[in-house]
């Protein structure tokens, strides 16, 4: 019956492996979060499942450290896991192994060390799992005759064969990792279902529920469970167990390379600690309740399937599936991951170093096969020949302290630079072999472990505490010391810059940072990946990559530095990155692959950047300057050509009166009989042409002295309409002549600040102007506002014409329309006026001018002072 | 005013026009030998007056002479250059211009 229910169950697994290669990858793509998060569960196994209520029902809640360990460390986590997932991903790391070894210079005997060390804690880890299968099916059977090596022999190899379908292509092949992510989320599913609701089950109906457990174990004298037992073992566990959640081979699989993006990360943050708080939501009163309904010397670790069965079958049934899922999980990540490691360090090599003279080579997928026999017949054998006394929690820790072994180099690997490969060999070996021989030979020779020999430093700790902490210590002081005076490879200096800048160096520095001599040609290069690579994946990879970077590979033409990098990334994701290096250097043997330093790289980018921005400051500024500069001399060209026109229209306007002078003057002068009328008119003439040119040269130094702001101004309390009285004679007998008559209106008074001489041009020139176009009549009125007297000169003429108005006030500027009139004036009297009133910090302008109306003049004065 | 005395004592008949169309609609009443032509004038400016005597069959053959005070070459230049007779630039001397008119109405 039972073997039924586990074949069925493996069998499920089967299908659903198939599902999610094919049929479901769309709803994995879309759930990719979440079964993100289930991956990572697979942390729970066994262990959890059974062993903690197993150590809750003796040591109390010692237990939880190691679920809180991994909680604590769930906000460093996610930013050191992006770290980690960025360089997995750019290096193409598929493992722990390769990680590390990736890291210290793709040295391979570190790669070799990180293995066994791998193999020798993990295996008893494995067989555990599987003795837990067993276990869990005996006490169902509740008959030791059923030979448990049926069972457990039985699904360990369903699962080998599993992992052999799903686990081995796993690394470089999206569809296999989808089969296995969808497997092991649909376990991690199973297991917590169980672990949740299969306890609430048990705890209210075989019980009253858990308060009244509580009481019943007080008084049972067990309330010493309720606490932790030895606080020292409890902050070690809590380290140790934090680093077993990145260390752990499952965990790396699992965390690192099967993740899709990294935004899933977010929902792994608060998905992984709830499902953890959920699997040990029961466990404290599963184990107290064990402990007064059970008999005593049961085992605790099966509490919970006992209590099951007392309960119903359908309940054992349910705990038994959840034991299971939780082991097969384990079993099934872990010794891919285990298997990958083994093919990448000790397989390959074999082959590609061409040890045994053999020319073919096995392709890394038969490789990986066989390091997953290596890895199912170690667990098996283990499980069957090494008879284990101990508890699955004790277990469980020395492989954590082993495994813990790893977080100095793994550490150092990502966050000091200054960590070499030698140190990390050297500070590795030296923990590996205290763990060894503190706990891993004992364990191996099925020793108890407060049997092993072992020196206790600090007697108030436990000697796991002891040995934990001596063998930590030892490690990483010998592995900074060392790395501190040794003197790493470029190889390892690159590395270990990208390792730590991940976040913010640019893909191309990596890329680029590989010199190749010309003798790698794409013919070779091809050949060599075409032997260790299945052919779709050479064309998906290589070939597409010719196709984006617009390369026609000539068979005997030198392939660029950076197709070498991709090339043994390629290489990498197929057998590790130290055994990929060697496969890259026995190809090209003769041929020189080095690396740039990328310190060195990334200084000239940063630099480039830097100069570049500088570069492009510097042009913007220079661009505004030269705008400026243009702009500057194009007012200077302009003001140089006003004042030529100036210069030019000035002495053009006074050749015309000294014509006339001169003419008249010569006349007079050789005409001896010149009638006297004619003589005294050309006398006259000429006067008025003395006068004419006098009141120009005037007018021309008045504006001159205007510009140039030399002006000074000799102000006085004025009363305009006194001043315009002082003019009105002179101008009414003007406008007399011309039937033209003058209107003045406005207040008695218009005081205001001025300089009289001047403000009296201004009205005359105003007046002057609005009497020669008036046809009738002119108008002088004084208004006001808040702050000013507005004066306006109003005549009833036809106005100004539109194409004359922007020039009005202009120098010279004198309108075409004096065909009737003789041309009087200079040209400059609006251009001056404008100039007084302006240096009285007022404004004149032309307010009005319609033909059919009036056309007014108007400038402002202020009332009181400037 | 004193040109016109001048003119007048050389024996001369004178018409006077104080702008550019004043002077063509003269011309249309009257047919002239000589045109003194001054340059800026409101409305038509002397150069276009020169050019429509030039251009025009009965009057192409009346002399002008430019009298301005634009004195630069390139006045002086433009001037010839539509045909113009001559170009005296102010001020000048009464005689030279009087000396100067008697011989082209001589030729």
């Amino acid at each position: 019956m039972i073997i039924l229910i586990t074949g069925m169950y493996l069998g499920i697994l089967f299908f659903i492996a198939q599902w999610g290669k094919n049929a479901g990858r769309a709803f994995l793509e879309k759930h990719s979060a979440i079964f993100y998060a289930m991956g990572i569960c697979v942390y729970a196994t066994a262990w959890t499942f059974y062993g903690s209520i197993g150590r809750a029902a003796t040591h109390g809640l010692d237990f939880l450290a190691i679920y809180l360990g991994p909680i604590l460390f769930l906000p460093v986590w996610w930013t050191v896991m992006r770290k980690i997932i960025r360089i997995s991903k750019a290096q193409h790391l598929n493992s722990l192994a390769d990680f590390i070894t990736a890291r210290y210079g793709k040295s391979w005997s570190l790669a070799l060390l990180t293995t066994v060390l791998v193999v020798m804690a993990i295996t008893p880890y494995l067989a555990l799992q599987i003795k837990a299968i067993s276990s869990s099916a005996n006490v169902l059977l509740n008959d030791a005759t059923a030979t448990p090596i049926d069972i457990d022999l039985a699904s360990t190899i369903l699962l080998f064969v599993f992992a052999l379908f799903y686990g081995t292509r796993f690394a470089f092949d999206p569809k296999q990792r989808n089969g296995l992510i969808a497997t092991i989320a649909f376990e991690s599913s199973v297991k917590v279902i169980a672990a949740f609701i299969g306890g609430a089950i048990i705890v209210y109906t075989h019980f009253d529920g858990p308060s009244a457990i509580y009481q019943e174990s007080t008084t049972a004298g067990l309330s010493k469970l309720l606490s932790i037992q030895s606080s020292s073992d409890w902050m070690l566990m809590l380290i140790i167990s934090g680093f077993a959640f990145f260390l752990l081979p499952r965990q790396f699989q699992m965390a690192v390379v099967s993740n899709k993006q990294e935004k899933d990360l977010r929902t792994a943050v608060w998905l992984v600690p709830l499902f953890l708080l959920l699997m040990n939501w029961w466990v404290v009163p599963i184990a107290l309740g064990g402990n007064l309904r059970l008999p005593a010397g049961s085992n605790p670790d099966y509490y919970f399937l006992d209590l099951a069965l007392n309960s119903s079958p359908v309940m054992a049934g349910l705990v038994f599936l959840g034991g299971l899922a939780a082991s097969t999980s384990m079993i099934i990540v872990s010794s891919s991951a285990v298997a990958s490691m083994i093919s990448s360090s000790m397989i390959m090599p074999l082959f590609i170093d061409n040890r045994w003279g053999r020319k073919e080579s096995i392709t890394p997928v038969i490789s990986q096969r066989i390091g997953l026999l290596v890895v199912f017949a170690l667990a098996f054998s283990y499980h069957a020949l090494i008879v284990q006394k101990e508890s699955l929690v004790s277990i469980g820790m020395i492989s954590f302290i082993g495994i813990a072994q790893l977080a100095p180099g793994f550490l150092a690997a990502l966050y000091w630079r200054q960590a070499t490969s030698k140190g990390v060999l050297a500070g590795l070996s030296v923990g590996f072999l205290l763990w060894l021989t503190a706990f891993g030979v004992p364990q191996w020779l099925g020793s108890r472990s407060d049997e092993l020999f072992l020196f206790n430093l600090f007697e108030q700790w436990s000697p796991l505490a002891n040995i934990s902490f001596i063998s930590l210590g030892l490690n990483a002081l010998i592995m900074s010391g060392i790395s501190l005076i040794d003197s790493p490879s470029r190889l390892e200096k690159n590395q270990a810059e990208i390792f730590y800048n991940i976040l913010n160096i640019e893909p191309s520095v990596y890329d680029n940072s590989n010199i190749t001599s010309g003798k790698i040609t794409y013919e070779r290069l091809e050949k060599l990946l075409f032997r260790y690579l299945p052919d779709e994946l050479v064309s998906e990879t290589l070939f597409k990559r010719y196709t984006i970077n617009r390369i026609k590979p000539k068979p005997f033409d030198p392939v660029p530095a950076h197709l070498v990098s991709y090339a043994e990334r390629l290489l990498t994701q197929m057998m590790g990155p130290a055994t990929a290096r060697i496969a890259l250097h026995k190809e090209f043997e003769s041929e020189t692959i080095d690396q740039f330093d990328i310190q060195d790289i990334i200084k000239e980018t940063r630099e480039t950047k830097q100069l570049n921005t500088a570069l492009k400051e510097k042009t913007d500024r220079l661009a505004k300057l030269t705008g400026e500069l243009t702009r500057a001399n194009e007012q200077l060209h302009s003001m140089g050509k006003l004042k030529d026109d100036f210069l030019y229209t000035v002495t053009h306007e006074l050749r015309s009166p000294l014509t006339a002078i001169r003419a008249q003057i010569e006349l007079m002068r050789d005409e001896e009989d010149m009638p006297k009328e004619i003589r005294d008119q050309f006398l006259d003439a000429t006067i008025g042409e003395c006068i004419r040119l006098t009141a120009l040269i005037s007018n021309v130094l008045d504006i001159e002295k205007f510009e140039s702001g030399n002006q000074q101004l000799s102000l006085s309390r004025v009363d305009l309409r006194n001043t315009l009285g002082t003019i009105l004679d002179t101008q009414l007998f003007v406008a007399e002549q011309e039937g033209i008559s003058i209107e003045i209106d406005g207040p008695e008074k218009v005081w205001t600040l001025a300089d009289e001489k001047r403000i009296t041009q201004v009205i005359i020139n105003l007046l002057s102007n609005a009497i020669k176009y008036a046809d009738r009549t002119v108008k002088v009125c004084f208004k006001e506002d808040a702050k000013n007297w507005l004066i306006h000169v109003i005549d009833d003429g036809p106005g100004v014409p539109q194409d004359a108005v922007p020039h009005l006030f202009k120098k010279f500027y004198q309108s075409n329309d004096q065909t009737v009139k003789k041309r009087i004036g200079t040209g400059l009297g609006l251009a001056i006026s404008e100039n007084i009133i302006k240096a009285h910090k007022g404004t004149i302008e032309l307010t009005s001018n319609t033909p059919e109306g009036n056309t007014t003049f108007t400038f402002t004065m202020s009332k009181y002072g400037n | 005013m004193s040109l016109e005395y001048l003119m007048r004592s050389k024996g001369l008949e004178v018409g006077i026009a104080r702008s550019g169309t004043e002077a063509l609609d003269q011309m249309e009443q009257n047919s002239y030998d000589l045109v003194l032509l001054d340059i800026t004038m409101p409305d038509l400016d002397g150069y276009h007056v020169c050019q429509t005597i030039k251009n025009h069959p009965v009057w192409q053959h009346t002399h002008v002479v430019f009298l301005s005070a634009k004195s630069k070459q390139s006045d002086i230049e433009k001037g010839m250059s539509l045909g113009a007779t001559d170009y005296i630039v102010k001020p000048f001397s009464t005689k030279d211009l009087s000396n100067r008119i008697l011989e082209i109405l001589e030729v």
